[in-house]
């Protein structure tokens, strides 16, 4: 037991967690279904992204689902209108993430003009701009109906998207953990967060250091979107709506803000609950409401703050 | 061809929804500006609002008896909410309490949807405004000028009951300065109870007025709480003149383009609070205060 607890401490607690979560995700279509292990990896990639304005930066977005939603839109109507070769035509997905990251660019721009609840609901006003957009241009994004059938590439078709989507996520963790917080600038962003007078008294300049994590997070939801599209094969508004804006902050909440993999794991109980509840008990909406209040009222840092705060 | 009949019924309708957007607005404005907490929960309150007055009429209450009890249900309710979980929140994480009143309208509707069942209801009109009257030489439906007759009166009350009441009185100075009327002996806590009560319940009778209108369904409220945040952005958080005035441009901007199609008058209002909170970051009438950068 005391060697256990020694190996324990030397690899360290959390780290083991980590691939403990991670071993449990990638086992996920084992003992439930396929498309349930699929959407914690997408959502919980998304999570993730969003993390960094929200628990990075200190910021609260309500409208994050828009870069999400431009993601999977760029990508399945490239898909769609532009054919091309089913070999090739995975270069639709990098494509679909670099139009989603320049909307991200303006966007943030804009929306980082102000701080608190007033980027908040800017950032609601953009994602509903871009929602009735996609409802306006019928003629491209075929309105509320959607377009299914969408021709994915054949290369992501034969491999499981599952595990190709896993190396993603994974991926993308390592790519965020070392940008965001073994880095220079994952500081300066944790000191804006604390006090963003302060950091720019020291010299720097925060908006450029908001608008880069703002973009990078984009970026990142806009992945989650593209490959969301790929599982489904199908685009539609609900990719866009507004009650996934909230569902992503309640995903990092529950989760955790404060830590790196929180959001990734309050995506998998997220959905592992979503599924539980919906089949066998009923009325999601509610115990989810309650959820979120308890957590907020009692769970300030969400489950892995609580993990990481028991004592081994 | 648009005729002068074709653009008076377009500006009725812009200002029977400059009425309901407007006392939704202001409830979330006044609750924002006094307690600098900002609510995602009115649009469950507006739903409740609709589906306890539906209910109240059901049960043979008449439409002038069901306004002022859903006006107390819903107000005491937030009142409730306010008192025993809300005031638990530190003052300096407003994020917390958004997050938090997301959570308490997905009860909320969750449980309307629940007791209610999934079908979709139509709320009566109340006898006597279920016709139409001739105003500015067209046809137009009494019940919206009925709407725009009982938010104008709401709007008078508010502003009377603001400014010369002593409760009002504390009201304003606790938005230009909290901490200042606290340090006077004066107990904030409760006057943060009914703060947060009268712009629940402004949101209740917004709803039950609506209802009528619109087909009733548990997610009724979230269209037009959106509408309402644009409204409170648009004319500065903390000023009454500006939400009145600003319900009024944004309904009026939304009525017009909705003639074209229902996602532009969207695309318009929504770009039109994008560009208003680059050129002028305060809103028309407000001001950014030391409490929000």
């Amino acid at each position: 037991m005391d060697v256990f607890r020694k190996a324990l401490k030397r690899v360290g607690l959390v780290n083991v967690s980590i691939i403990a979560i991670l071993l449990l995700i990638a086992a996920l279509p084992l003992f439930t279904t396929y498309s349930l292990g699929m959407d914690v990896l997408i959502f919980g990639l998304f999570a993730m992204s969003y993390n960094i304005i929200h628990g990075h930066m200190g910021q609260v977005s309500f409208g994050h689902c828009m870069f999400f939603g431009l993601g999977a839109y760029f990508t399945a109507l490239l898909l769609y209108w532009l054919r091309l070769p089913s070999q090739i035509s995975w270069i639709y997905l990098p494509l679909g993430v670099t139009g989603a990251t320049l909307v991200a660019i303006l966007v943030g721009t804009v929306v980082l003009q102000r701080r608190g609840i007033y980027f908040t609901l800017t950032n609601v006003a953009f994602q509903q701009l871009f929602y009735f957009l996609v409802l306006q241009l019928k003629g491209i994004t075929k309105g509320d109906e959607g377009i299914s059938n969408i021709p994915v590439p054949f290369d992501l078709m034969r491999l499981p998207l599952f595990y190709v989507s896993l190396g993603i996520v994974v991926g993308a963790v390592f790519l965020m953990k070392r940008i965001f917080i073994d880095s220079s600038f994952g500081l300066v962003l944790h000191a804006v967060r604390d006090s963003e007078e302060r950091t720019q008294f020291v010299g720097y300049n925060t908006f450029r250091h908001m608008l880069k994590a703002y973009v990078m997070s984009a970026m990142f939801a806009a992945l989650a979107g593209g490959l969301y599209v790929m599982h489904l094969h199908y685009v539609g508004l609900t990719m866009m709506r507004f009650e996934l804006n909230a569902e992503v902050v309640i995903m990092t909440v529950l989760g955790g803000a404060r830590s790196f993999i929180g959001p990734l794991i309050g995506a998998a109980v997220f959905y592992v609950m979503k599924d539980f509840i919906t089949s066998n008990v009923g009325h999601w909406q509610l115990i989810l409401g309650i959820l979120v209040m308890a957590i907020i009222m009692f769970l300030r840092d969400g489950l892995v703050g609580r993990i990481k705060a028991l004592k081994f | 061809m648009i005729t002068m009949d074709f653009l008076a019924s377009v500006f009725l309708s812009g200002l029977s929804l400059a009425g309901i957007i407007g006392l939704m607005a202001l409830g979330l404005g006044l609750i924002f500006g006094f307690q600098f907490i900002f609510t995602f929960a009115q649009a469950a309150f507006f739903s409740l609002g609709a589906y306890v007055g539906f209910n109240l009429m059901k049960l043979g209450l008449s439409f002038w008896v069901a306004l002022p009890a859903v006006f107390v249900f819903v107000g005491i309710l937030g009142m409730l909410t306010e008192r025993y979980l809300l005031s638990r929140f530190d003052r300096s994480d407003p994020a917390s309490v958004l997050i938090f009143t997301v959570g308490l309208g997905l009860a909320i509707v969750e449980i309307i949807r629940w007791t209610q069942g999934l079908g979709i209801k139509f709320m009566q009109l109340p006898a006597g405004l279920d016709g139409s009257i001739r105003v500015l030489g067209s046809m137009f439906p009494a019940y919206r000028l009925f709407i725009i007759g009982y938010s104008g009166v709401m709007f008078i009350v508010i502003w009377l009951f603001l400014n010369k009441t002593p409760i009002g009185l504390i009201i304003r100075a606790g938005i230009s300065d909290r901490e200042m009327v606290s340090a006077l002996g004066i107990n904030i806590s409760r006057i943060d109870a009914i703060v947060f009560g009268l712009g629940t319940a402004l949101a209740g009778v917004g709803g039950f007025i609506t209802a009528p209108i619109l087909i009733l369904q548990p997610d009724i409220g979230t269209d037009l709480n959106l509408l309402s945040i644009v409204v409170i952005i648009v004319g500065g958080m903390r000023s009454f003149g500006g939400t009145v005035i600003s319900a009024l441009v944004c309904a009026l901007l939304a009525t017009a383009f909705l003639i074209i199609s229902a996602p532009l008058s969207n695309i318009v209002i929504f770009l039109f609070m994008g560009i208003v909170l680059l050129v002028k970051p305060g809103g028309f009438f407000g001001e950014v205060t030391r409490y929000e950068h």
